[in-house]
């Protein structure tokens, strides 16, 4: 199965979030960039790093921030979403909040 | 003046000073700070990190850290090569760059 379509990586998104109980930004115009950005990256790397940080483009380097990254459910628990505004909780989405930058949770980047 | 090439300019109005952007072709907060600048009509420069050749990403990184004193994330935005943020924020932005 081929995941270097836009297509497929938000097949892919809609899945982790299906799976994990999450909900995805409803800001189409905003995630379907993410989409495009996760198939470019999957394409360059060979797997959906996270669009929002920058790939070493070796996967054991990178195996934290491939997506759902290590750092989502840590942000998710104190901002309500992920790094990159993908991944919202339920209860974030449910008080109708807007995603924004937050601080790189990632160690040493 | 940074010591890398690899921006581009988009050319504006507002003249708020030197603005140079650091951002990655696949990040939607980079990609929402750069439509804010252009709807404010402000001129500015930016590079996709992410596009450079492994070296010259390399060394944006190292001169980033070397010369803020912090680690490059997106979007990064300096503001005439002294001042800096880090993410995006339309306030936080808007107040740095006297845009109303």
């Amino acid at each position: 199965m081929s995941r270097e379509t836009v297509p497929e990586a938000r097949r892919f998104a809609e899945m982790v979030a299906s799976r994990q109980g999450w909900r995805l930004n409803p800001d189409t115009e905003f995630i379907e960039f993410l989409f495009e950005g996760l198939a470019k990256n999957s394409r360059r790397y060979g797997y959906y790093s996270c669009p929002c940080r920058d790939a070493h483009g070796e996967r054991a380097r990178d195996s934290d921030i491939i997506c759902p990254c290590a750092y989502c459910r840590p942000d998710q628990e104190e901002y309500g979403h992920c790094y990159c505004g993908l991944f919202l909780t339920e209860k974030f989405a449910q008080g109708g909040g807007q995603p924004v930058s937050i601080p790189e949770r990632r160690p040493g980047e | 003046m940074e010591a890398h090439q690899g921006f581009q300019t988009v050319d504006g109005h507002v003249d708020a000073g030197e603005i140079r952007i650091y951002a990655l072709s696949t990040c939607g907060f980079c990609r929402r700070a750069i439509a804010f600048l252009k709807e404010k009509g402000v001129r500015f420069s930016y590079m996709h990190v992410d596009e450079l050749p492994p070296d010259e990403k390399q060394s944006v990184k190292d001169m980033i850290r070397e010369r803020y004193g912090k680690p490059l994330q997106y979007p990064f935005l300096v503001h005439n090569g002294t001042i800096t943020l880090t993410g995006f924020d339309r306030t936080q932005w808007s107040r740095m760059l006297g845009l109303s």
